[in-house]
């Protein structure tokens, strides 16, 4: 029971405690773990945003730089051309000054070059098949004045190989490098150049073609020359500069730092690559030189070809033989091409992906820092609600003890108490409401003592009274010749109210009353009515009335003032020794048993009234027969007859009967032994519930002579 | 001792069970008494003494108070289904005269 009380506390506190332990640990995890959630997520937000600006704005710059490199490369480009246009147009003004002015130019030799002169910067004469010199020497010699104006230019710039002026007449006098001089069959009049400036009036660049003399890509500038007559203007020919294709791009691209992958190239007005760097490994990977783009399979690449042949600018990004990249374009108006620069998207987005690497790895850094605090937090706070869970635990547990431990003394102390130890106290010394409870309980227990302690007083007083009751009763027997007397009363366990009674009555004292009497209920009630009854019945028969008076008397008198309604069964009867008579009435009591000598008992089934004390003026009616020598009477109370055994058997009349006849031969003292033993036999240790009240008598015989002794 | 009082149109009856002895004798005192104050002029109270099993000095005690007070309010009782050993104990005592006794 104390265990369970523990246990009930300790279940209370636990439960409660690690409730909130449990609410407040869920509380804080929940909260760590949205903001953990909330850090990871931002986190990585951060990372691509910073990742997504850095690449934004990295693009842009690599744009920019792509798309400045291409303004760049074209500028720079534009100007040179600009500078070898001049110099066409200074030779053609000297050409056409000479056709104008032949006289002030004095005829200068010149001649077809000698094949040992190749490879030599040396003027020299070529001229159309069927050209005669001898026909035309004045002319060829006064126009090769122009051979001054030609020798400015070739190998100051490395690309420019050649200056020449053709003539509508047939001949050609250049300068410049050249391996194979096949001079004497070249008209200059059918050269793309010459025609195109011819047709154009002004400076007019050609498509990359094939040099006559080398068979390198060239282009050549070109710009018509006229002699100027009266105001008119004769085409008289052409002067041209020469410049290899490969040389003069190279020197414009192989400039541009186009990081690992970029390349550049030019387009044509055709939309053909005349040209793509070999910077960089794609540049030589990739032989795009001669694709035409405006045929391209791609429609972007076509689209992108019309818009740099169209001479615009722009930056876009493409798919371009199967790379993505980035390729800035810018028109080279002096030849009308355009320049562009190429550049991978890999290498622009290179230094963008490692910014984002870089970011991610640092928030990973970052989340990894925030998870181990987080996992240490958890950590700390597992160990606090471990540690708090102990002291709960411990302090619940003393707690527990503190309230069971005095109930469990109070439970123990009141054990003893209850086993009869009315002295044992109940000592808890708390200072709460159990040691009050405690000290309430023993103030109990001494009211408890000082209650039983009356009671034992009445019982003690009870016990007192059985024994003066019993007392009350005559003990003592007449002896005598004419009877035999005995009686006993036995009260079951306080005072009862049975009683027996005999005495004398009678001038001469021969009336010998005998009674046995059974009052209703037990205790100290049913003793003071016996005790009433008792004085009423010996005083009203020494009026020496009839029985039957007697009796009414005594009965009106217990009748009056009888508000509990008690009553008394009387077998009264009186033997009248001098006549050998015996007169009775059966007031409600039980039948007595009678025998004569030699024969057995039976009961003495007389007629009977009702008991004394239940109602007023009841007339009992005496019966009357005359005693034979040996005749014995057995008076006795129910409880000789009605007691249970513990099978719940009743001894019974026929029992009583039976005992009787087999004692029948004992005196009267011995007879009544003999009888109670017998029963005492049957109820086996069962308690006797009822008084025990028995009046034995046995006469001897009528002796009228004899006197009587004195009771 | 258990006792069941219903009232009936005669007036009231309470059955008895068990014994009526000195124990139980107030007990019984007092549910007659109480069905006597419900009790009006010239109606009856009937006792069924089917299931008693054992009738005492002191329940018979009770049963004469009964009796008295029946008789003071000129009502009337009557004791049914009396026991051969409880009309024994009536007869012993005389007072089967007393009562209105019906055997079971």
């Amino acid at each position: 029971m104390a265990l369970r009380i523990r246990a009930k506390i300790l279940r209370v506190i636990l439960s409660t405690s690690l409730g909130v332990v449990a609410i407040l640990s869920a509380a804080a995890v929940t909260g760590i773990l949205s903001m953990r959630r909330e850090i990871l997520t931002g986190g990585g937000k951060i990372g691509e945003i910073a990742y997504a600006r850095s690449g934004e704005s990295l693009e842009e710059q690599v744009r920019r730089h792509i798309a400045g490199m291409a303004g760049d490369k074209a500028d720079l480009t534009s100007a040179k051309f600009r500078t070898v246009e001049n110099r066409v147009r200074m030779i053609a003004d000297i050409a056409g000054r000479i056709y104008s002015n032949p006289g002030r130019y004095p005829p200068r030799a010149i001649d077809y070059l000698h094949p040992d002169q190749a490879g030599q910067l040396i003027p020299h004469l070529s001229s159309a098949p069927g050209f005669s010199l001898a026909a035309h020497r004045d002319e060829v010699y006064r126009f090769a004045n122009i051979v001054d104006m030609l020798r400015q230019a070739p190998g100051t710039d490395i690309e420019i190989h050649l200056n020449y002026a053709g003539t509508e007449s047939g001949f050609t006098i250049g300068v410049g490098y050249w391996e194979t001089p096949n001079e004497t069959d070249y008209d200059a009049r059918v050269r793309p150049w010459y025609i195109g400036a011819k047709a154009a009036g002004d400076i007019f660049w050609t498509d990359a073609i094939t040099s006559y003399h080398s068979g390198v890509e060239i282009i050549v500038c070109a710009m018509p020359f006229y002699e100027t007559a009266n105001g008119m203007r004769i085409f008289r020919g052409a002067a041209g500069i020469d410049m290899e294709v490969s040389e003069t791009v190279n020197n414009i691209l192989e400039s541009a730092e186009i990081g690992q992958n970029g390349y550049a190239f030019i387009l044509d007005r055709e939309g053909r690559v005349i040209f793509a760097s070999k910077n960089g490994t794609a540049g030589d990977s990739r032989n795009i030189a001669g694709e035409d783009y405006l045929k391209h399979e791609r429609k972007d690449v076509r689209d992108l070809a019309a818009r740099m042949t169209r001479g615009e600018a722009g930056i876009q990004k493409l798919d371009l033989n199967g790379e993505s990249v980035y390729i800035a374009y810018n028109p080279l108006p002096t030849v009308k091409w355009s320049l562009a620069v190429v550049v991978p998207e890999t290498e622009v987005l290179s230094p963008v992906e490692e910014n984002r690497q870089n970011i991610l790895s640092l928030t990973r850094t970052e989340l990894g820092n925030i998870n181990r605090e987080i996992l240490g937090f958890f950590l700390v706070i597992g160990a606090s609600v471990l540690i708090l869970i102990g002291i709960v635990i411990f302090s619940a547990g003393k707690l527990a003890n503190g309230i069971a431990a005095p109930i469990i003394a109070m439970d123990r102390d009141a054990r003893i108490i209850s086993k009869g130890n009315m002295e044992h106290v109940l000592s808890v010394k708390t200072g709460d409401e159990l040691e009050t409870l405690a000290e309430s309980f023993d103030d109990m227990i001494k009211n408890i003592k000082k209650m039983s302690a009356g009671r034992e007083r009445v019982e003690t007083e009870l016990n007192i009274a059985a024994a003066m009751q019993a007392s009350m009763l005559p003990h003592k027997f007449p002896e005598s010749e004419d009877f035999e007397l005995y009686a006993e009363m036995l009260p079951a366990r306080e005072v009862g109210g049975d009683f027996y009674d005999f005495f004398f009555t009678g001038e001469r004292r021969e009336r010998l009353v005998l009674l046995t009497a059974d009052v209703s209920g037990k205790g100290i009630p049913a003793a003071l009515f016996m005790v009433t009854a008792r004085s009423l019945i010996r005083s009203q028969a020494q009026t020496g009335e009839s029985l039957e008076q007697i009796l009414f008397q005594v009965n009106n008198q217990l009748c009056e003032n009888n508000e509990e309604s008690m009553f008394t069964a009387v077998f009264f009867c009186v033997v009248d020794l001098s006549r050998g008579s015996l007169e009775f009435i059966n007031a409600g009591h039980n039948f007595p048993l009678f025998a004569r000598k030699d024969s057995p008992f039976s009961f003495f089934e007389s007629s009977r009234g009702l008991p004394l004390g239940v109602e007023q003026n009841v007339h009992y009616t005496m019966e009357r027969f005359f005693l034979e020598e040996g005749d014995t009477l057995f008076l006795y109370t129910k409880g000789m007859t009605d007691m249970e055994n513990h099978e719940g058997e009743i001894f019974g009349k026929e029992r009583l009967l039976e005992a009787a006849d087999e004692f029948r031969n004992l005196a009267p003292r011995q007879f009544d032994e003999a009888c109670r033993q017998r029963l005492a036999a049957f109820l086996n240790g069962a308690e006797p519930d009822d008084d025990i009240t028995t009046l034995i008598f046995r006469y001897r015989g009528k002796k009228p002579d004899v006197s009587r002794g004195a009771l | 001792m258990e006792s069941i009082k219903t009232r009936t149109e005669s007036g009231i009856n309470i059955a008895f069970k068990g014994r009526l002895n000195a124990s139980t004798a107030d007990d019984a005192l007092k549910v007659i008494r109480d069905a006597l104050d419900e009790l009006r002029e010239a109606e009856a109270l009937d006792l069924d003494f089917r299931e008693m099993t054992y009738l005492a000095s002191a329940g018979i005690r009770v049963l004469i108070v009964a009796q008295k007070q029946i008789s003071a309010k000129k009502c009337a009782m009557m004791i049914h289904n009396v026991s051969k050993d409880v009309w024994d104990v009536f007869e012993l005592t005389g007072l089967d005269k007393f009562f209105d006794l019906r055997r079971a």
